[in-house]
C-alpha cells in the first residue's frame, strides 16, 4: 500500500531548533504543515542559509518530492503545473494537480480555420457557480511532414495565444523547427520514441523544455528511455504509454494507466514517478475529417468525451483532446473539477439564516440544506435576481433528496431551524417555501408551524422565477385562532404583504375570523382593481369556489377601504351583506374584533 | 565492535521503533531522536543523484516491467438477481454481480468475475421527465407495462419498476395495488429480472415492498430500497420470507452503509442477498463524494471490511439532477444541444461511477444506457491493443 512520508520522517531532517523562523511554534509543526503541503521548505530559512544544513535540505527535498514528480508546462501566468500527485485515491488526501486539457490543431489547417480555432480554444470560458472553465493548452501536431510548415503553423499560434504549448511530431527535425519558434515558450515535445530517443533527448537538453517519452503499449521499453534521460539528467519528463480506444483496447489502457501509477506511488518506482498524457483525440485516428457525416462526428466526440472523463479517473495528468464543442467538453471539465475538490474539506455550510441579496422584513423565505454545492447553486442562482432569506437546515452536510429520504431534513428540523433563527420576528408574514425535491414535507410542516407551506421548483435555477409568477397566498379560506361559525369573513388580496398584515396582527390580538384569499395574482386589492380585475362576479365566483357559505352561518363580508366603489356589485352579484372597513390593516384588527355578526 | 557503531546501531533501532508507532511515541523520545539524528544520518543517506550522462553515450537498456501486482484478503459476495423457473421463478434470464478479487477494471490484478449491468427505470405513474428523455416514452408514460416493454427495446440487462404512486404525491396507491402491477409485470415480462422499487416514502415503502414480494414469492428480486431511516427490518424479513435480495440505501455515508448491513443480516438476511446503494450524485453536483464513498467501500471491502463486501448498485438517473443535463438550448445557448448534453451526462455519471465500483447501474436514456453498455463491454473484452496504429493520431487529418 502508499508508503506516505511520515511527519518524523521530515522532522528529524530540520534544524531541531524551534527558532519559529518559518512562522509555526516548532519544528515539528512545520514538518506537518510540509507534509500537508501548506508551507513550502523554503519557509525554514536555517536551512537555506547555514551550510550545516545544506547536505540536511537536499534529502528534504528529495523526501518532499511527490512519488509523481511535477512537471510545468510553459512559462507565466499562463503555465501549467501537471502531475505532483501523492495518491491513487483522492480519499486517502487529495489530487493537487488538475488534468490539463490540450486542444489539438495541425499544420495543414487553412489560415483562418487555424486562427479561429486557436482564438476559440483560447478564449474558451464556462462559468459555473462561481467557477470558470478554461482550457489550458494547444497541442500542435504535424500532420505535413514539412519542418518550415510546421514552424509556421507554431508562429501563427504563438502569435494568437498565449497558451502553453505542446509540439507533437515523432521527426526530430520537424520539432526543432517549431522549438526555434516557440522556445520563449517552454513547450512540452512530443515524443521521444524507442526510435529516435537520442535525437529528442538532445532537443530538450538543448532548449530546457519538458519532454514525453512514448512507447504504446509497452511500459519496459518507456522504462528504459525514461532511464536513460534520467542519467543524462533530464529533469522534466512526461508518460505516453499509450492511449488505445476500443473493443479490450480500452481495458489495456485503463490497465496500463493503472499499473504505472501504483507502481510509482505503491511501489516507488521513479522511472515511472513522471505524469501521465492520456490522448482522447485517438478516437479520430485513421478518420478523413473531410468524408465523416455530422453523426460519425457525434458519435466520435461522445466517445471522446466519455474517454477524456475515464482518463481523468485513472490518473491523467494532460489530456489531447481533438472535439472542440462546449457540450463534450462540460462533462469531463466538471468532472475534473469534482475529482480535484480537496476532500478534507468537509461538504458542509454553517446552518442558520442568511441573506440573499437585501431581504426585508416582508421578503419571501427560502429553505435548502446545508449541502455546500446546493447552498452555493442557490445563492448563485437567486442574488441578483430577488432579495430573499435563505434558511440553511443541518442536513449533515447532505443534499436535499437525500436527506429528505434520510430523514435530516423532516417537517420538524425544518421547524426547528426556523425556531432557532427566529424567523416569526425576522419576517412578519407566514409563508415559507420549500425545495421542489423536499415537496412531501409540505403538509407536516404546516400542521407542524400554522405556516403556509409553498412548493418551490426542483432545480434551484427556477427560483427567481418561481418568486416572480407564482409566489403569493393561495385563494381560498384561512382561519385565524380556529373560528367558529359565527366569527366575521374578512376578504384580502392574495398579495404577500397584504394578506400577512391583518392575518398576523389578527391571530397576534387573539381575534377569530375567517380570511377569504382572492385570486389576485399577487396583486394587492388596489393593483388588482387597476387592471380591471376585480368585480361583484369575480368574488361571487372566489367566495363559491372557497366554499366559505358552508362554514359560517351569517352572511356578512367585511372588506377593506379599497373596494368601496364595487361594495354594492359584490353585494348584488353575491348575495352577501358587505361591510366596507378601514384600510390600514392595523386599524382593520379593531374594525373585526368589534364587528358584530 | 565499536562504540561508534554499537550507537549506531541503536539509533537505528530506536528509529524503526518511532517508525513503527508513529507520532504517538514521539512526545516522550523527542529529545533522544533529535540526538541521534546526527549519527543516523550517513546510514540513511540515498546515493548521490547521478550527473549528467551524454545521451550519445547511453544505450537502451532492458529494463524489465513487473506488474505491481496486489493480493487482497477480501472478495466481494456474488448476488444474483432473478430465479429461473428451476430455480422457482420464471425468469428466463438471471443476472449476477459481484465476485470481484480485485479494485473494479484492475485486470491485472484479477479479471472481473462479472460484469456491472445496466438497469432501466419504469415508474408505474406518468412522472415529469426531462425532455430528452419523455421524447422515447411519451407514448407509454400511462402504462408500466408498455413502459417496461418498450425500454427492454433499448437492450438493459433487467428493469427497475418503481412503484412511486404509492407516494401520497402521486396517487398514495394502497400496497395491494401496487402488488398487483407487480404480478402483472411479472407475468408479462419473463425476459428479464425486474427489480422493485418502492417510492422513497419511508412510512410507505416497507409496506409496498412487503406486499410485492409477497406476490412474486420466489423470482429472487431486489427490493429497492431498504434505509436506516425506513422499517429495514420489515423489508429484510420479507426478503428472507420471500426469497429476494435487498437494496441498501445510505446516504453518502460510510459507517452508515456497514451500520445498515450489518442490521439487514441482523434479521437474518445473508450476506449475498444484499447489494448496497450508498447514494449516487451528478457530476457537477457532489459528483465526487459518491466516487469517493463507492472507491472507500470497495477498498475497504477488499482489504477484509466482512460488512462492505456487497456489490455496490447506483441511482445513475440522478444525473438529470444537473441542469446541464436537460436545460434547454433557450435557456442555455452555450452550452449546446440537450439532445447530447443530456444523454452524455448521465453516461459519464454512470461510467465515472462504474470505474469506481458500481455494479448495479439504474439509467434512463436510451443512448446513456447504450454508451454506458459499449463502454462496458470494451473494459470486460480481452482483445488486446492494436499498438502499431497508435501514431496515426499525430498526422490524422481531422
Ligand atoms: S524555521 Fe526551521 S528550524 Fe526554525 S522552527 Fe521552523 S522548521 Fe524549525
Amino acid at each position: 500500500m502508499s508508503e506516505r512520508v511520515k511527519p518524523l520522517d521530515v522532522y528529524r531532517l530540520l534544524p531541531g531548533t524551534n527558532c519559529k523562523e518559518c512562522g509555526y511554534d516548532s519544528c515539528m509543526a512545520f514538518a506537518y504543515k510540509l507534509i500537508q503541503r501548506e508551507a513550502k521548505l523554503e519557509q525554514c530559512k536555517p536551512l537555506f542559509t547555514d551550510p550545516k544544513y545544506e547536505s540536511a535540505r537536499k534529502k528534504l527535498e528529495e523526501l518532499l518530492t511527490p512519488p509523481v514528480r511535477p512537471v510545468v508546462i510553459g512559462v507565466g501566468d499562463n503555465a501549467v503545473t501537471i502531475g505532483g500527485e501523492e495518491v491513487m485515491y483522492r480519499h486517502e488526501l487529495t489530487f493537487y494537480n488538475p488534468t490539463v486539457f490540450a486542444i489539438d490543431v495541425h499544420d495543414e489547417m487553412p489560415e483562418d480555420e487555424l486562427i479561429a480555432r486557436v482564438k476559440r480554444i483560447s478564449e474558451f470560458k464556462i462559468e459555473r457557480v462561481g467557477q470558470v472553465y478554461r482550457l489550458d493548452a494547444i497541442a500542435v501536431r504535424c500532420t505535413s511532414g514539412n519542418p518550415a510548415k510546421f514552424a509556421e503553423c507554431v508562429r501563427k499560434v504563438v502569435e494568437n495565444s498565449q497558451l502553453p504549448l505542446i509540439l507533437c511530431s515523432l521527426d526530430p527535425k520537424v520539432l526543432e523547427a517549431g522549438l526555434e519558434v516557440a522556445k520563449e515558450r517552454k513547450p512540452l515535445i512530443y515524443a521521444a520514441t524507442k526510435d529516435n530517443w537520442k535525437e529528442v533527448g538532445k532537443l530538450a537538453q538543448k532548449y530546457n523544455v519538458p519532454v514525453v517519452v512514448s512507447a504504446p503499449g509497452d511500459i519496459s521499453t518507456l522504462k528504459s528511455i525514461v532511464r536513460a534521460f534520467m542519467k543524462a539528467g533530464i529533469k522534466e519528463i512526461v508518460l505516453d504509454p499509450g492511449t488505445f480506444f476500443g473493443e479490450g483496447q480500452l481495458a489495456d489502457t485503463l490497465d496500463i494507466f493503472t499499473m504505472i501509477r501504483r507502481a510509482a506511488i505503491e511501489k516507488g518506482d521513479k522511472e515511472l514517478g513522471w505524469p501521465l498524457l492520456g490522448i482522447p483525440a485517438v478516437v479520430w485516428a485513421g478518420k478523413d475529417g473531410a468524408s465523416l457525416s455530422e453523426a460519425e462526428k457525434i458519435e466520435l466526440a461522445f466517445m471522446e468525451s466519455i474517454l477524456c472523463s475515464m482518463l481523468i479517473e485513472r490518473f491523467a495528468d494532460i489530456l489531447i483532446i481533438h472535439t472542440l464543442d462546449t457540450w463534450s467538453l462540460l462533462a469531463p471539465l466538471t468532472l475534473r473539477q469534482d475529482i480535484y475538490t480537496d476532500p478534507r474539506i468537509h461538504p458542509a455550510v454553517e446552518p442558520g439564516l442568511k441573506k440573499l441579496g437585501n431581504p426585508n422584513e416582508w421578503s419571501p423565505v427560502l429553505v435548502t440544506c446545508n449541502f455546500a454545492i446546493t447552498y452555493h447553486l442557490v445563492r448563485n442562482d437567486v442574488e441578483g435576481k430577488a432579495d430573499a432569506w435563505l434558511l440553511v437546515v443541518d442536513t449533515g452536510g447532505i443534499n436535499v433528496e437525500s436527506a429528505v429520504a434520510g430523514g435530516t431534513m423532516t417537517a420538524d428540523s425544518i421547524a426547528e431551524a426556523m425556531k432557532e433563527a427566529g424567523l416569526e420576528k425576522v419576517v412578519k408574514h407566514r409563508a415559507i417555501i420549500i425545495p421542489g425535491l423536499a415537496a412531501r414535507l409540505k403538509g407536516e410542516l404546516e400542521d407542524a408551524t400554522g405556516w403556509d407551506v409553498h412548493v418551490g421548483p426542483r432545480d434551484s435555477a427556477g427560483i427567481p422565477e418561481f418568486l416572480r409568477k407564482s409566489y403569493w397566498v393561495r385563494e381560498g379560506v384561512y382561519g385565524v385562532k380556529s373560528p367558529s361559525e359565527n366569527a366575521p369573513v374578512v376578504l384580502t388580496s392574495s398579495n404577500i404583504k397584504e394578506h400577512y398584515s391583518l392575518r398576523v396582527p389578527l391571530a397576534e390580538a387573539n381575534v377569530s375570523a375567517w380570511i377569504v384569499v382572492l385570486g389576485t395574482k399577487g396583486k394587492t386589492l388596489e393593483e388588482a382593481i387597476k387592471d380591471g380585475e376585480v368585480s361583484g362576479d369575480a368574488v361571487a365566483q372566489c367566495l363559491d369556489r372557497t366554499g366559505i357559505a358552508n362554514l359560517v352561518k351569517h352572511r356578512k363580508l367585511i372588506v377593506s377601504e379599497d373596494l368601496k366603489d364595487l361594495a354594492s356589485d359584490i353585494a348584488s352579484k353575491t348575495g352577501w351583506e358587505v361591510a366596507v372597513g378601514p384600510k390600514e390593516p392595523e386599524k382593520m384588527v379593531d374594525f373585526v374584533k368589534n364587528f358584530k355578526i | 565492535m565499536s562504540g561508534e557503531e554499537e550507537i549506531r546501531r541503536l539509533g537505528k533501532t530506536i528509529l524503526e521503533i518511532l517508525e513503527k508507532f508513529g507520532e504517538l511515541e514521539l512526545e516522550n523520545v523527542e529529545i533522544e531522536a533529535e540526538e541521534l539524528v546526527l549519527n543516523i544520518l550517513p546510514t540513511l543517506a540515498r546515493p548521490p543523484a547521478a550527473p549528467g550522462v551524454s545521451l550519445e553515450e547511453l544505450t537502451l537498456e532492458t529494463v524489465p516491467f513487473e506488474i505491481p501486482r496486489e493480493e487482497f484478503p477480501g472478495e466481494i459476495v456474488e448476488v444474483q438477481i432473478g430465479a429461473t423457473k428451476s430455480e422457482g421463478g420464471s425468469r428466463k434470464k438471471v443476472i449476477k454481480i459481484g465476485g470481484e478479487k480485485a479494485p473494479p477494471f484492475y485486470r491485472f490484478d484479477y479479471p472481473m468475475k462479472n460484469k456491472p449491468v445496466v438497469s432501466m427505470d419504469v415508474f408505474d405513474y406518468p412522472i415529469r421527465l426531462p425532455k430528452p428523455i419523455r421524447q422515447h416514452f411519451e407514448d407509454v408514460l400511462e402504462d408500466p407495462i408498455a413502459w417496461a416493454k418498450k425500454a427492454l427495446e433499448f437492450e438493459p440487462d433487467l428493469i427497475t419498476l418503481h412503484l412511486i404512486s404509492t407516494s401520497p404525491e402521486y396517487g398514495d396507491k394502497s400496497p395491494k395495488e401496487a402488488a398487483k402491477l407487480v404480478e402483472e409485470i411479472y407475468q408479462q415480462i419473463k425476459d428479464v429480472p425486474i427489480i422493485i422499487g418502492g417510492s422513497g416514502d419511508n412510512k410507505k415503502d416497507p409496506l409496498v415492498l412487503e406486499a410485492a414480494a409477497e406476490v412474486i414469492e420466489g423470482e429472487r428480486t431486489a427490493l429497492s430500497t431498504a434505509s436506516l431511516a425506513n422499517d429495514y427490518a420489515r423489508i429484510a424479513r420479507a426478503a428472507v420470507e420471500y426469497g429476494h435480495n435487498v437494496i441498501a440505501l445510505s446516504f453518502i455515508d460510510f459507517p452508515g452503509a456497514k451500520e445498515l448491513n450489518n442490521r439487514l443480516m441482523g434479521e437474518g438476511l445473508p450476506k449475498d442477498r444484499i447489494i448496497m446503494d450508498p447514494t449516487s450524485a451528478a457530476v457537477g453536483y457532489g459528483y465526487q463524494y459518491a466516487f469517493s464513498v463507492f472507491e472507500r467501500i470497495r477498498l475497504a471491502a477488499l482489504k477484509g471490511e466482512e460488512l462492505l463486501q456487497m456489490p455496490i448498485s447506483g441511482g445513475i438517473t440522478n444525473a438529470w439532477a444537473a441542469r446541464e443535463a436537460w436545460l434547454s438550448q433557450k435557456k442555455a445557448p452555450e452550452w449546446g444541444p440537450p439532445e447530447y448534453r443530456g444523454p452524455l451526462w448521465e453516461a459519464t455519471t454512470g461510467i465515472g461511477l462504474m470505474l469506481a465500483g458500481c455494479d448495479l447501474l439504474m439509467m434512463l436514456h436510451p443512448a446513456a444506457v447504450k454508451i454506458v453498455k459499449t463502454i462496458r463491454d470494451f473494459l470486460i473484452s480481452d482483445k488486446k491493443a492494436e499498438v502499431s496504429m497508435f501514431y496515426n493520431w499525430v498526422s490524422m487529418k481531422v
